[in-house]
Protein backbone atom coordinates (compact mmCIF):
# COMPACT_ATOMS: atom_id res chain seq x y z
CA UNK A 1 0.00 0.00 0.00
CA UNK A 2 2.82 2.33 0.77
CA UNK A 3 4.66 2.11 -2.41
CA UNK A 4 1.19 2.62 -4.25
CA UNK A 5 0.54 5.99 -2.40
CA UNK A 6 4.08 6.68 -3.33
CA UNK A 7 3.53 6.54 -7.17
CA UNK A 8 0.03 7.72 -6.82
CA UNK A 9 1.36 11.18 -5.08
CA UNK A 10 4.65 11.40 -7.84
CA UNK A 11 2.60 10.95 -10.48
CA UNK A 12 -0.36 13.48 -8.71
CA UNK A 13 2.76 16.22 -9.12
CA UNK A 14 3.46 15.81 -12.43
CA UNK A 15 0.10 15.92 -13.49
CA UNK A 16 -0.97 18.87 -11.32
CA UNK A 17 2.45 20.43 -12.77
CA UNK A 18 1.71 19.63 -16.52
CA UNK A 19 -2.15 20.67 -15.56
CA UNK A 20 -0.63 23.74 -14.08
CA UNK A 21 1.23 24.81 -17.61
CA UNK A 22 -1.54 23.93 -19.47
CA UNK A 23 -3.74 26.08 -17.70
CA UNK A 24 -0.57 29.06 -17.67
CA UNK A 25 -0.25 28.50 -21.11
CA UNK A 26 -3.97 29.07 -21.92
CA UNK A 27 -3.96 32.53 -19.49
CA UNK A 28 -0.98 33.83 -21.44
CA UNK A 29 -2.74 33.16 -24.66
CA UNK A 30 -6.03 34.42 -23.06
CA UNK A 31 -4.49 37.36 -21.44
CA UNK A 32 -1.86 38.51 -24.26
CA UNK A 33 -5.24 38.53 -26.49
CA UNK A 34 -7.18 40.12 -24.26
CA UNK A 35 -4.59 42.63 -22.78
CA UNK A 36 -3.39 42.92 -26.66
CA UNK A 37 -7.08 44.35 -27.38
CA UNK A 38 -7.42 46.61 -24.21
CA UNK A 39 -3.70 47.89 -24.75
CA UNK A 40 -5.20 48.39 -29.03
CA UNK A 41 -8.27 50.05 -27.45
CA UNK A 42 -6.18 52.40 -25.26
CA UNK A 43 -3.54 53.56 -27.69
CA UNK A 44 -7.01 54.26 -30.35
CA UNK A 45 -8.47 56.24 -27.65
CA UNK A 46 -5.18 57.48 -26.57
CA UNK A 47 -4.19 58.22 -30.09
CA UNK A 48 -7.58 60.13 -30.58
CA UNK A 49 -6.90 61.85 -27.74
CA UNK A 50 -3.32 62.80 -29.21
CA UNK A 51 -4.09 63.71 -32.58
CA UNK A 52 -6.62 65.85 -31.08
CA UNK A 53 -3.78 67.65 -28.82
CA UNK A 54 -1.67 67.53 -31.74
CA UNK A 55 -3.77 70.05 -33.63
CA UNK A 56 -2.33 72.98 -33.66
CA UNK A 57 -3.66 76.17 -35.53
CA UNK A 58 -0.92 79.27 -36.77
CA UNK A 59 -2.34 82.67 -36.72
CA UNK A 60 -1.69 84.33 -40.25
CA UNK A 61 -3.37 87.73 -38.93
CA UNK A 62 -5.80 89.53 -37.38
CA UNK A 63 -7.52 92.75 -37.41
CA UNK A 64 -10.53 95.33 -36.04
CA UNK A 65 -12.92 96.92 -38.91
CA UNK A 66 -16.30 98.01 -38.98
CA UNK A 67 -17.15 96.49 -35.79
CA UNK A 68 -15.84 93.39 -37.01
CA UNK A 69 -12.92 91.26 -35.73
CA UNK A 70 -11.00 89.10 -38.65
CA UNK A 71 -8.83 86.56 -37.10
CA UNK A 72 -6.91 84.64 -40.49
CA UNK A 73 -5.49 81.51 -39.12
CA UNK A 74 -3.78 78.01 -41.12
CA UNK A 75 -5.54 74.80 -39.56
CA UNK A 76 -2.39 72.75 -38.99
CA UNK A 77 -1.51 69.69 -40.76
CA UNK A 78 -4.25 67.75 -39.03
CA UNK A 79 -6.94 70.13 -39.47
CA UNK A 80 -8.62 71.33 -36.39
CA UNK A 81 -12.07 71.52 -34.42
CA UNK A 82 -12.75 75.01 -33.32
CA UNK A 83 -14.47 75.82 -30.20
CA UNK A 84 -15.07 79.34 -28.94
CA UNK A 85 -13.51 82.82 -29.30
CA UNK A 86 -12.75 84.89 -26.51
CA UNK A 87 -11.90 88.62 -26.65
CA UNK A 88 -10.06 90.18 -23.81
CA UNK A 89 -10.96 86.89 -21.49
CA UNK A 90 -14.67 86.80 -22.33
CA UNK A 91 -16.28 84.30 -24.46
CA UNK A 92 -17.57 86.08 -27.72
CA UNK A 93 -20.99 84.24 -29.03
CA UNK A 94 -20.87 86.44 -32.44
CA UNK A 95 -18.53 84.13 -33.82
CA UNK A 96 -18.40 82.65 -37.16
CA UNK A 97 -15.96 80.51 -39.30
CA UNK A 98 -15.59 81.89 -42.87
CA UNK A 99 -13.72 78.94 -44.98
CA UNK A 100 -13.95 78.19 -48.85
CA UNK A 101 -16.27 81.11 -49.12
CA UNK A 102 -19.17 79.18 -46.60
CA UNK A 103 -19.90 80.58 -43.42
CA UNK A 104 -20.07 78.04 -40.38
CA UNK A 105 -21.28 78.55 -36.75
CA UNK A 106 -18.61 77.65 -33.82
CA UNK A 107 -17.66 74.92 -32.55
CA UNK A 108 -16.56 73.51 -36.56
CA UNK A 109 -13.81 71.17 -38.22
CA UNK A 110 -11.73 73.24 -40.40
CA UNK A 111 -9.35 70.23 -42.84
CA UNK A 112 -5.91 70.44 -43.18
CA UNK A 113 -3.57 72.82 -44.62
CA UNK A 114 -6.52 75.22 -44.83
CA UNK A 115 -6.54 78.88 -44.44
CA UNK A 116 -9.78 80.12 -42.83
CA UNK A 117 -11.23 83.40 -40.61
CA UNK A 118 -12.97 83.81 -38.13
CA UNK A 119 -14.97 86.67 -38.24
CA UNK A 120 -16.96 88.14 -34.82
CA UNK A 121 -19.19 90.89 -35.09
CA UNK A 122 -20.24 93.65 -32.76
CA UNK A 123 -16.81 94.43 -31.79
CA UNK A 124 -15.49 97.26 -30.22
CA UNK A 125 -12.75 99.24 -32.68
CA UNK A 126 -9.71 98.93 -29.66
CA UNK A 127 -6.75 96.69 -29.34
CA UNK A 128 -7.52 93.13 -27.81
CA UNK A 129 -6.65 89.87 -26.78
CA UNK A 130 -7.94 87.51 -29.16
CA UNK A 131 -7.99 83.79 -27.65
CA UNK A 132 -9.27 80.69 -30.06
CA UNK A 133 -9.89 77.68 -28.30
CA UNK A 134 -9.33 74.79 -29.78
CA UNK A 135 -9.33 70.68 -29.67
CA UNK A 136 -5.48 70.87 -29.48
CA UNK A 137 -5.43 73.93 -26.91
CA UNK A 138 -5.68 78.01 -27.22
CA UNK A 139 -3.92 80.08 -29.30
CA UNK A 140 -3.00 83.70 -28.25
CA UNK A 141 -3.09 86.89 -31.20
CA UNK A 142 -3.31 90.99 -30.46
CA UNK A 143 -6.15 92.16 -33.03
CA UNK A 144 -5.80 96.71 -33.51
CA UNK A 145 -8.03 98.35 -35.41
CA UNK A 146 -7.07 98.73 -39.47
CA UNK B 1 0.12 10.24 10.77
CA UNK B 2 3.90 10.73 9.98
CA UNK B 3 3.30 10.24 5.61
CA UNK B 4 -0.03 12.73 5.84
CA UNK B 5 2.22 15.50 7.52
CA UNK B 6 4.27 15.13 4.75
CA UNK B 7 1.49 15.01 2.19
CA UNK B 8 -0.16 18.08 3.07
CA UNK B 9 3.70 19.54 2.72
CA UNK B 10 3.74 18.13 -0.91
CA UNK B 11 0.22 19.41 -1.04
CA UNK B 12 1.28 22.98 0.04
CA UNK B 13 4.44 23.12 -2.54
CA UNK B 14 1.91 22.16 -5.51
CA UNK B 15 0.03 25.52 -4.99
CA UNK B 16 2.43 27.43 -4.75
CA UNK B 17 4.30 26.28 -7.71
CA UNK B 18 0.87 26.82 -9.60
CA UNK B 19 0.04 29.99 -8.24
CA UNK B 20 3.85 31.31 -8.94
CA UNK B 21 3.81 29.85 -12.43
CA UNK B 22 0.35 31.83 -12.99
CA UNK B 23 1.63 35.01 -12.12
CA UNK B 24 4.97 34.69 -14.09
CA UNK B 25 2.77 34.14 -16.77
CA UNK B 26 0.28 37.29 -16.01
CA UNK B 27 3.34 39.62 -15.01
CA UNK B 28 4.99 38.47 -18.35
CA UNK B 29 1.80 39.24 -20.73
CA UNK B 30 1.39 42.33 -18.71
CA UNK B 31 5.11 43.54 -19.51
CA UNK B 32 5.02 43.02 -22.75
CA UNK B 33 2.23 45.05 -23.42
CA UNK B 34 3.24 47.78 -21.29
CA UNK B 35 6.37 47.61 -23.24
CA UNK B 36 4.61 48.03 -26.76
CA UNK B 37 2.59 50.71 -25.65
CA UNK B 38 5.61 52.56 -24.18
CA UNK B 39 7.62 52.49 -27.46
CA UNK B 40 4.37 53.95 -29.10
CA UNK B 41 4.24 57.22 -26.75
CA UNK B 42 8.04 57.39 -26.98
CA UNK B 43 7.78 57.66 -31.10
CA UNK B 44 4.77 60.20 -30.85
CA UNK B 45 6.80 62.37 -28.46
CA UNK B 46 9.66 62.16 -31.06
CA UNK B 47 7.75 63.42 -33.74
CA UNK B 48 6.15 66.03 -32.01
CA UNK B 49 9.82 67.18 -31.15
CA UNK B 50 10.81 66.76 -34.71
CA UNK B 51 8.18 68.80 -36.08
CA UNK B 52 8.66 71.79 -33.94
CA UNK B 53 12.17 71.85 -34.70
CA UNK B 54 11.42 71.78 -38.63
CA UNK B 55 8.80 74.83 -37.91
CA UNK B 56 11.34 76.76 -36.01
CA UNK B 57 14.04 76.22 -38.81
CA UNK B 58 11.42 77.55 -41.53
CA UNK B 59 10.89 80.68 -39.39
CA UNK B 60 14.19 81.51 -39.22
CA UNK B 61 15.68 80.64 -42.47
CA UNK B 62 12.84 81.04 -45.40
CA UNK B 63 12.66 85.07 -46.08
CA UNK B 64 9.51 86.76 -47.76
CA UNK B 65 9.00 90.58 -48.88
CA UNK B 66 6.54 92.10 -51.08
CA UNK B 67 6.18 95.58 -53.01
CA UNK B 68 2.79 97.06 -53.72
CA UNK B 69 2.87 99.13 -57.15
CA UNK B 70 0.34 99.13 -60.04
CA UNK B 71 -2.40 97.45 -58.17
CA UNK B 72 -0.42 94.56 -58.13
CA UNK B 73 1.43 93.08 -54.99
CA UNK B 74 5.02 91.15 -55.37
CA UNK B 75 5.93 88.83 -53.01
CA UNK B 76 9.50 87.29 -53.44
CA UNK B 77 9.90 84.36 -51.43
CA UNK B 78 13.55 82.53 -51.20
CA UNK B 79 15.45 80.80 -49.12
CA UNK B 80 19.45 80.60 -49.54
CA UNK B 81 20.01 78.78 -46.01
CA UNK B 82 17.01 76.33 -45.64
CA UNK B 83 17.81 72.94 -47.30
CA UNK B 84 15.16 71.46 -47.27
CA UNK B 85 11.93 71.14 -50.13
CA UNK B 86 8.74 72.78 -48.52
CA UNK B 87 5.14 73.58 -49.65
CA UNK B 88 3.73 77.11 -49.78
CA UNK B 89 0.63 76.15 -48.77
CA UNK B 90 -1.30 79.84 -48.03
CA UNK B 91 -1.66 83.36 -48.26
CA UNK B 92 -3.29 86.09 -45.98
CA UNK B 93 -3.14 90.02 -47.18
CA UNK B 94 -4.55 92.48 -44.66
CA UNK B 95 -6.23 95.82 -46.75
CA UNK B 96 -6.44 99.19 -45.76
CA UNK B 97 -9.72 99.39 -46.57
CA UNK B 98 -10.70 96.49 -43.99
CA UNK B 99 -11.22 93.51 -46.48
CA UNK B 100 -9.40 90.56 -46.56
CA UNK B 101 -7.56 87.84 -49.27
CA UNK B 102 -6.73 84.88 -48.57
CA UNK B 103 -5.13 81.58 -50.57
CA UNK B 104 -5.24 78.02 -50.42
CA UNK B 105 -5.41 74.83 -51.71
CA UNK B 106 -9.03 74.51 -51.29
CA UNK B 107 -9.22 78.04 -53.17
CA UNK B 108 -9.07 76.10 -56.66
CA UNK B 109 -7.33 78.22 -59.66
CA UNK B 110 -7.62 81.71 -59.32
CA UNK B 111 -7.38 84.17 -62.20
CA UNK B 112 -5.88 86.89 -59.90
CA UNK B 113 -3.21 84.81 -58.05
CA UNK B 114 0.69 83.71 -60.08
CA UNK B 115 2.85 81.93 -59.01
CA UNK B 116 6.62 81.89 -60.82
CA UNK B 117 9.16 79.68 -59.14
CA UNK B 118 12.17 79.80 -60.55
CA UNK B 119 14.39 76.43 -60.00
CA UNK B 120 17.80 76.17 -58.73
CA UNK B 121 18.86 74.81 -62.28
CA UNK B 122 16.94 77.99 -64.17
CA UNK B 123 14.24 76.36 -64.87
CA UNK B 124 10.64 78.08 -64.42
CA UNK B 125 7.56 77.75 -63.65
CA UNK B 126 3.98 79.37 -63.52
CA UNK B 127 1.17 78.34 -61.16
CA UNK B 128 -2.39 80.18 -60.14
CA UNK B 129 -3.01 77.84 -57.52
CA UNK B 130 -2.10 76.07 -54.44
CA UNK B 131 0.26 74.28 -52.79
CA UNK B 132 3.24 75.63 -54.92
CA UNK B 133 5.98 72.95 -54.19
CA UNK B 134 9.59 74.62 -53.34
CA UNK B 135 12.79 72.87 -53.68
CA UNK B 136 16.36 73.75 -51.69
CA UNK B 137 17.42 77.22 -53.11
CA UNK B 138 14.91 77.89 -55.57
CA UNK B 139 12.25 80.77 -54.87
CA UNK B 140 9.04 82.69 -55.90
CA UNK B 141 7.40 85.46 -57.03
CA UNK B 142 3.87 85.33 -56.09
CA UNK B 143 2.10 88.20 -57.97
CA UNK B 144 -1.03 88.98 -56.91
CA UNK B 145 -3.59 91.15 -59.34
CA UNK B 146 -6.57 93.60 -59.14
CA UNK B 147 -5.93 94.82 -55.66
CA UNK B 148 -7.56 98.47 -55.12
CA UNK B 149 -5.83 99.07 -51.24
CA UNK B 150 -2.76 99.09 -49.67
CA UNK B 151 -1.46 95.93 -48.13
CA UNK B 152 -1.20 96.52 -44.53
CA UNK B 153 -0.54 93.09 -43.67
CA UNK B 154 0.67 90.07 -45.53
CA UNK B 155 1.95 86.25 -44.17
CA UNK B 156 2.34 83.25 -45.98
CA UNK B 157 2.11 79.82 -44.04
CA UNK B 158 4.88 77.24 -45.37
CA UNK B 159 4.85 73.34 -44.52
CA UNK B 160 7.22 70.74 -44.63
CA UNK B 161 5.35 67.45 -43.63
CA UNK B 162 3.56 67.61 -40.00
CA UNK B 163 5.45 71.13 -39.72
CA UNK B 164 4.04 74.27 -40.71
CA UNK B 165 5.45 78.13 -39.68
CA UNK B 166 3.84 81.34 -41.24
CA UNK B 167 6.44 83.86 -42.73
CA UNK B 168 5.49 87.58 -41.90
CA UNK B 169 6.02 89.17 -44.98
CA UNK B 170 8.27 92.19 -44.92
CA UNK B 171 7.47 94.90 -46.46
CA UNK B 172 10.31 95.96 -49.17
CA UNK B 173 10.43 99.79 -49.46
CA UNK B 174 10.38 99.98 -45.91
CA UNK B 175 13.29 97.16 -45.43
CA UNK B 176 14.61 99.21 -48.01
CA UNK B 177 14.68 102.39 -46.32
CA UNK B 178 16.08 100.47 -43.38
CA UNK B 179 18.75 99.54 -45.20
CA UNK B 180 20.03 102.04 -46.80
CA UNK B 181 19.92 104.34 -43.30
CA UNK B 182 21.78 101.66 -42.24
CA UNK B 183 24.06 100.44 -44.82
CA UNK B 184 25.03 96.72 -43.85
CA UNK B 185 22.20 95.49 -41.78
CA UNK B 186 22.08 91.67 -40.04
CA UNK B 187 18.52 90.52 -40.69
CA UNK B 188 17.56 87.43 -38.42
CA UNK B 189 20.56 85.46 -39.41
CA UNK B 190 19.45 82.16 -40.17
CA UNK B 191 20.66 78.86 -39.08
CA UNK B 192 22.65 77.50 -42.07
CA UNK B 193 24.66 80.65 -43.03
CA UNK B 194 27.81 80.44 -43.16
CA UNK B 195 29.57 83.41 -41.20
CA UNK B 196 33.37 84.58 -41.22
CA UNK B 197 34.13 84.11 -44.88
CA UNK B 198 34.22 86.19 -47.92
CA UNK B 199 32.95 85.52 -50.98
CA UNK B 200 32.55 87.68 -54.78
CA UNK B 201 29.66 88.72 -55.34
CA UNK B 202 29.17 89.84 -59.29
CA UNK B 203 27.09 91.47 -60.95
CA UNK B 204 26.39 90.51 -64.95
CA UNK B 205 24.50 92.22 -68.00
CA UNK B 206 22.75 89.02 -69.53
CA UNK B 207 20.61 91.25 -71.93
CA UNK B 208 19.84 94.90 -73.39
CA UNK B 209 16.41 95.09 -74.84
CA UNK B 210 15.71 98.11 -77.27
CA UNK B 211 11.90 98.61 -76.99
CA UNK B 212 12.91 101.32 -80.30
CA UNK B 213 12.75 100.35 -84.08
CA UNK B 214 15.53 98.75 -85.74
CA UNK B 215 16.17 101.68 -87.79
CA UNK B 216 16.08 104.24 -85.01
CA UNK B 217 18.28 101.62 -83.27
CA UNK B 218 21.06 101.64 -86.23
CA UNK B 219 21.06 104.91 -86.51
CA UNK B 220 21.64 105.89 -82.82
CA UNK B 221 24.81 107.97 -83.11
CA UNK B 222 26.69 106.88 -79.94
CA UNK B 223 29.68 109.11 -79.15
CA UNK B 224 33.13 107.76 -79.48
CA UNK B 225 33.59 106.56 -75.78
CA UNK B 226 32.21 103.84 -73.53
CA UNK B 227 29.20 103.75 -72.01
CA UNK B 228 29.42 103.24 -68.00
CA UNK B 229 26.92 101.28 -65.62
CA UNK B 230 27.66 100.93 -61.63
CA UNK B 231 26.50 98.74 -58.99
CA UNK B 232 26.22 100.10 -55.21
CA UNK B 233 26.83 97.67 -52.62
CA UNK B 234 29.06 97.52 -49.42
CA UNK B 235 30.25 100.88 -48.94
CA UNK B 236 31.39 100.81 -52.81
CA UNK B 237 30.51 101.76 -56.34
CA UNK B 238 31.86 99.76 -58.61
CA UNK B 239 31.93 101.02 -62.42
CA UNK B 240 32.04 99.02 -65.68
CA UNK B 241 31.64 99.88 -69.04
CA UNK B 242 29.32 98.66 -72.31
CA UNK B 243 31.65 98.96 -74.98
CA UNK B 244 30.89 101.24 -78.64
CA UNK B 245 27.86 99.95 -79.89
CA UNK B 246 25.86 98.61 -76.73
CA UNK B 247 26.84 95.05 -77.19
CA UNK B 248 26.64 93.75 -73.51
CA UNK B 249 28.59 90.72 -74.67
CA UNK B 250 31.60 92.45 -74.12
CA UNK B 251 30.67 94.65 -71.02
CA UNK B 252 32.70 93.32 -68.37
CA UNK B 253 31.19 91.95 -64.76
CA UNK B 254 31.55 93.90 -61.33
CA UNK B 255 32.35 91.83 -59.16
CA UNK B 256 32.63 93.06 -55.02
CA UNK B 257 35.39 90.56 -53.79
CA UNK B 258 35.72 89.48 -50.00
CA UNK B 259 32.76 90.48 -48.98
CA UNK B 260 31.88 89.13 -45.77
CA UNK B 261 29.21 86.51 -45.75
CA UNK B 262 26.52 85.72 -43.32
CA UNK B 263 24.88 89.38 -44.15
CA UNK B 264 22.30 90.85 -46.43
CA UNK B 265 22.99 93.67 -48.72
CA UNK B 266 21.16 96.58 -50.56
CA UNK B 267 22.34 96.99 -54.09
CA UNK B 268 21.75 99.47 -56.53
CA UNK B 269 21.98 99.42 -60.31
CA UNK B 270 22.48 101.97 -62.07
CA UNK B 271 20.56 103.18 -65.21
CA UNK B 272 23.13 103.95 -68.32
CA UNK B 273 23.06 106.34 -70.86
CA UNK B 274 23.76 106.84 -74.57
CA UNK B 275 24.03 110.12 -75.27
CA UNK B 276 23.64 110.97 -79.24
CA UNK B 277 23.64 114.32 -81.10
CA UNK B 278 20.51 115.52 -80.86
CA UNK B 279 19.32 112.66 -77.95
CA UNK B 280 20.15 110.28 -75.75
CA UNK B 281 18.92 106.53 -75.09
CA UNK B 282 18.45 105.57 -71.86
CA UNK B 283 18.43 101.85 -70.49
CA UNK B 284 16.63 101.18 -66.93
CA UNK B 285 18.25 97.50 -64.95
CA UNK B 286 16.23 94.85 -63.62
CA UNK B 287 16.82 94.36 -61.13
CA UNK B 288 17.83 98.14 -60.58
CA UNK B 289 17.94 97.45 -56.98
CA UNK B 290 17.62 94.33 -54.44
CA UNK B 291 18.75 92.40 -51.70
CA UNK B 292 21.00 89.29 -51.03
CA UNK B 293 22.14 87.26 -48.28
CA UNK B 294 26.18 86.87 -49.06
CA UNK B 295 26.37 83.08 -48.31
CA UNK B 296 28.47 81.79 -51.23
CA UNK B 297 29.68 83.00 -54.37
CA UNK B 298 27.00 85.12 -56.21
CA UNK B 299 26.02 85.94 -59.33
CA UNK B 300 23.04 88.70 -60.02
CA UNK B 301 22.26 89.04 -63.62
CA UNK B 302 21.04 92.30 -64.69
CA UNK B 303 18.56 92.81 -67.74
CA UNK B 304 18.48 96.72 -69.44
CA UNK B 305 15.79 98.03 -70.70
CA UNK B 306 16.43 100.94 -73.61
CA UNK B 307 14.34 103.56 -74.63
CA UNK B 308 14.32 107.18 -75.70
CA UNK B 309 15.84 109.50 -73.49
Amino acid sequence: MINKRAVSNIVAEIMMILITLAVGFTLIVYLSSAAGGFVSLTNSNSNQAQLALQQYIVPMGSYISNGNLYFIFNSGPLGVQINGVYINSTIVNTCSILFNKTSYSLSHYIPPDAVAVIKCTNVKPVASLVTVSYNGGEVYAMASPS
Amino acid sequence: MQWQVHHKKSQSAIVGTIIFIIAAFIIAGVMLSLINYNQDVLTTQKNSIQVQQMASLMEKDILAYYNYTNNKIYINVSSMAYPYSYYISGISIILKNGSYITFDQYSRVSNILNVIVKYANGNQKNYNYLPVSMNPNSSALIIINNINSNPLGISISIVNGKSIAVIPVENLQQLISSLIARGVVNVVPPTKVVYNKYFNVTFSIINMIWHINIIEYQGIPFSNSNFTWSVSMYYQTLSSYVPIGGNYNHAPNITFSNVPSGYYYYYNVSNIIFPGENYYYICYPDPSSGIILVNQNTLVNITYNCYFG
